[in-house]
C-alpha cells in the first residue's frame, strides 16, 4: 500500500472544480466568433487566435520570472484574450491588440499578484490603454457581408461609423431594429449580436456560474435612464431601446459584470454595484469625449469594491448580534 | 432583508449503489469461549421495561444512532412520558448505508426487537424513519414493513437533514442495529460481539455491508472486499466529519466505527487558489462569508476574522465540499477557532 496522507475533514468534494468554472466563460464567448467569422471572415479568428496566445504566454512567463509555481491548468488569461478582440473592430491592426494584451496582463494582472488577487478588470484596462491611445483608428468599422478583409495586411479601407456615433452627435440612427437584433450592423466584432449575447447569458445563469443580479439591475437602470434623458428627439421607448443597443453597453454587462474576482460577492451588493455603473454609464454618454466609454466606467466602479463588501459586512454583523441579544433575553425571562 | 433569499445547503452525491442492494455478508471470526446471557422467561412474551434494562446492559448493546448505550436510554426515558417510538434508519451522508440495509433485508429480526420495546411503553406509537433524496437507488422501500408505517423525511444537507431527527421530549429514537442485539439478546440469548459497517470509497473493487465482530483489523476488512486500485486516504465514521486513518493494520474495528471509506484523488486539482467565485457564500447556513474569513486567517489579521464572525461558524463543511479550487475552508476556520477563542473559566471569559 503507498504512503498515505494526513487530510482534513471534509473528505469529499463535490465534482465540479476550477477548469469547470473558467471553461463555461470560455464557452459563452466561442459563439461570437463564430457570428463573427460568418459577417467578417477569417481575419476575424485570426485575431483572436493572436490575442489568446500572447496573453496565455505572456502569463506563463511572468509567473515563472516572479518565482511562482507554474499552474498550466490556469486559464483565467485565455478568458481575457478572447474578450479583448470582441471590443475592436475586425479591421484593426495586429499591433494594437497585442499592446492592450501586454498592458492587460502586466500592469493590471501581475503587478497585483495574478490570478485570484487584482482589483481591476483586465480586460478593460487593456481595452481603456487602446481606446486612449489610438482613438481614430478603433472607431471606424467595415461594413458586414461586404467586407472582403485580408487576413494577415493591415492595410484595409471603406470604413464607416457605427450608430452610436450618430447618437452622439444627436442624430436619430436608420438601422432598422430587427437588424440590430441579428448583429447586421457596422460595430464592434462581438458586440452588435444581440439575440446571440442574450442565449450565451441563459447558458451562464443556468449553469449557475453568473447569478442574475448584477446585470438585470444594471440593464434596467440604464434602459429606464436613457429613455428619460434621450439624446434626440425620439420619445421613451425608442430611445432606450437605441441606448441599449449600441455600443458596447450589453457586451460589457453580461461578460465583464460577472468576472467572479472584480465584482462584490453578496447580492445586495451586486444589485447597487448594477445601478451605480448603470447610472454612470449614461452619464458618461451624455458628457463623455469618446463615444463607447463603457470600459471606464468598469473600471471606477472596480476601486469602490472593497468599501462596498466592507460596509456589507457591517450590516451582516450587526444583524447577528441583535439576533443573539434577542436570544439571550428570552433565555433570561424564561 | 429576505427579498432574494433562498434556502440554504446542498444535496450531497449519494453514491450509495451497489452497497445498498446487496445482501448483508457475515464475516465473524470464531472465538473458543461463547459467552450466553441469562434470560428470564416470561409469560405471554411481554417484557417490563427495567427487565428489558437488564438485558440490555447485560448484552452490552450500543445504539448506533447516537453512541450511548441502550440500558442508559432506557433508563433515563423511565422518567418521561413516551408517546412514539422512532426507528432510526436515515443514511443521509454519502456511501453509508448500515442502517438502510438491515432493515430491508432484516426485516423480521427488526420488528420483533421494536415490538417488545413497544409493550413495555404501554403500546406508544412505532415508525420508521428513512431518508428521501437518494437518487440512485435501485429497490424500492416499501410504505410499510410488518404492519410498521415507514415515514420518509427530506432535507439539504446540514440544516433539515439534522433537525428532522432530533429527540423531542415525548419521542425516542432507537437506531435499527440496536433493535437486531435487542431480540437476539431476548430469543437466543447471545450478547452483541459484532456491528455493522460499510464499505465503500471509489477504490474499493465490491462495496457492500458486512457485519463484522469486534476487533478485527481495518486492513482485513478491506482486503475482503477487494481493491481496485490503491487509496490516498482512509476514513471511518463517515465522510464529512469522520476520523482519518494512517495504519490500518493496527487500528480495529470497534462499536461506534460505522463504515470504512478509502478515496483516490487526483493531485493536480490542488494548485489553484481562491478565484473569489463566492459558492461557499451562497450555501453557508449561518450566513457568513466564508472566502473573506479564509483570507484573513491566511494573511494573518486575527481581529478582521473575529468581526466577519468566525466564532458562530457550526462547523458543517459546505464551504469545503462546494470549492471548486478544493481549497480546506472549514478545516482553516475551526482550528483557527480552537487558537483563539476564550476558555470557560478563564478571566478572558468573562471580558467575551
Amino acid at each position: 500500500m503507498t504512503k498515505l496522507k494526513n487530510n482534513n475533514p471534509p473528505y469529499i468534494k463535490l465534482k465540479d472544480n476550477a477548469r469547470t468554472v473558467m471553461c463555461d466563460m470560455m464557452i459563452a464567448l466561442v459563439p461570437l466568433y463564430i457570428m463573427a467569422y460568418f459577417y467578417y471572415g477569417a481575419r476575424a479568428i485570426a485575431l483572436g487566435i493572436v490575442s489568446v496566445l500572447c496573453c496565455f504566454g505572456l502569463d506563463l512567463l511572468l509567473s515563472f520570472l516572479r518565482v511562482r509555481k507554474i499552474n498550466y491548468r490556469d486559464f483565467t488569461s485565455i478568458i481575457t484574450g478572447l474578450i479583448i478582440p470582441l471590443f475592436m473592430p475586425a479591421s484593426i491592426h495586429y499591433g494594437i491588440v497585442i499592446v492592450a494584451d501586454i498592458f492587460a496582463i502586466l500592469v493590471a494582472k501581475q503587478v497585483f499578484g495574478g490570478t485570484g488577487n487584482n482589483v481591476f478588470n483586465p480586460a478593460a484596462a487593456g481595452i481603456a490603454f487602446a481606446t486612449i491611445s489610438f482613438a481614430d483608428k478603433i472607431f471606424m468599422y467595415p461594413i458586414p457581408l461586404d467586407a472582403h478583409l485580408p487576413i494577415f495586411s493591415n492595410e484595409i479601407a471603406g470604413l464607416v461609423q457605427a450608430p452610436s456615433a450618430i447618437l452622439k452627435f444627436g442624430g436619430i440612427p436608420t438601422t432598422e431594429i430587427s437588424d440590430m437584433l441579428f448583429g447586421n450592423f457596422p460595430g464592434p466584432m462581438g458586440a452588435t449580436n444581440i439575440l446571440v449575447m442574450l442565449s450565451c447569458f441563459a447558458f451562464l445563469l443556468i449553469r449557475r456560474t453568473a447569478r442574475p443580479h448584477a446585470t438585470v439591475a444594471y440593464l434596467i437602470t440604464c434602459a429606464i435612464l436613457g429613455g428619460i434623458f434621450s439624446r434626440a428627439d425620439m420619445g421613451f421607448f425608442l430611445s432606450s431601446i437605441f441606448e441599449l443597443f449600441s455600443g458596447t453597453l450589453l457586451f460589457g454587462g453580461i461578460y465583464l459584470l460577472n468576472e467572479p474576482t472584480t465584482v462584490p460577492t453578496r447580492n445586495i451588493s451586486k444589485i447597487i454595484f448594477g445601478v451605480l455603473a448603470g447610472a454612470l454609464t449614461i452619464l458618461f454618454r451624455h458628457i463623455g469625449a469618446f463615444e463607447q466609454q463603457f470600459v471606464f466606467v468598469i473600471l471606477i466602479c472596480n476601486s469602490f469594491v472593497g468599501i462596498m463588501d466592507y460596509l456589507t459586512e457591517i450590516y451582516y454583523a450587526k444583524k447577528r448580534s441583535e439576533a443573539k441579544n434577542e436570544l439571550n433575553s428570552n433565555q433570561k425571562v424564561s | 432583508m429576505k427579498l432574494f433569499d433562498t434556502v440554504k445547503g446542498v444535496y450531497l452525491d449519494q453514491q450509495k449503489e451497489p452497497a445498498l442492494s446487496r445482501d448483508i455478508v457475515k464475516f465473524i471470526s470464531h472465538s473458543e469461549n461463547i459467552e450466553t446471557i441469562s434470560c428470564p422467561k416470561v409469560q405471554d412474551d411481554k417484557y417490563t421495561l427495567n427487565e428489558l434494562i437488564d438485558i440490555a446492559k447485560e448484552a452490552e448493546i450500543v445504539d448506533d444512532h447516537d453512541g450511548k448505550m441502550l440500558y442508559r436510554k432506557l433508563r433515563t426515558a423511565k422518567k418521561r412520558k413516551i408517546l412514539y417510538i422512532i426507528g432510526d434508519a436515515v443514511d443521509d451522508e454519502p456511501y453509508i448505508s448500515s442502517q438502510l440495509n438491515p432493515l430491508l433485508k432484516m426485516q423480521e429480526e427488526v420488528c420483533g426487537g421494536l415490538k417488545y420495546i413497544k409493550q413495555a411503553f404501554d403500546n406508544a406509537e412505532t415508525y420508521f424513519t428513512v431518508y428521501k433524496h437518494i437518487f440512485d437507488i435501485e429497490t424500492q422501500i416499501p410504505k410499510e414493513i410488518d404492519g410498521i408505517e415507514v415515514r420518509k423525511v427530506g432535507g439539504r444537507y446540514p440544516v433539515e437533514g439534522v433537525n428532522a431527527n432530533i429527540q423531542t421530549k415525548d419521542s425516542l429514537i432507537i437506531g435499527v442495529g440496536a433493535l437486531i442485539f435487542l431480540y437476539r439478546a431476548i430469543t437466543k440469548g447471545e450478547k452483541q460481539k459484532t456491528t455493522f459497517i460499510t464499505v465503500g470509497g471509489n477504490c474499493i473493487g465490491n462495496p457492500c455491508n458486512l457485519e463484522v465482530s469486534v476487533g478485527m483489523p481495518i486492513m482485513t476488512v478491506i482486503e475482503r472486499c477487494g481493491l481496485a486500485q490503491n487509496p490516498n486516504r482512509i476514513v471511518i465514521g463517515g465522510a464529512m466529519a469522520g476520523i482519518n486513518i494512517i495504519d490500518p493494520e493496527k487500528t480495529l474495528v470497534t462499536k461506534y466505527t460505522g463504515s470504512v471509506l478509502c478515496f483516490k484523488d487526483n493531485e493536480k486539482d490542488r494548485n489553484f487558489e481562491c478565484i473569489n467565485c463566492g459558492r461557499c457564500e451562497r450555501q453557508c447556513p449561518a450566513d457568513l462569508n466564508p472566502m473573506l474569513i479564509y483570507k484573513s486567517i491566511k494573511i494573518g489579521k486575527d481581529k478582521n476574522a473575529i468581526f466577519l464572525g468566525a466564532f458562530d461558524c457550526i462547523g458543517c463543511g459546505v464551504c469545503s465540499y462546494i470549492c471548486p479550487s478544493k481549497l480546506d475552508v472549514s478545516y482553516e476556520i475551526q482550528s483557527f477557532k480552537q487558537k483563539t477563542m476564550p476558555q470557560g473559566g478563564t478571566d478572558e471569559d468573562d471580558e467575551a
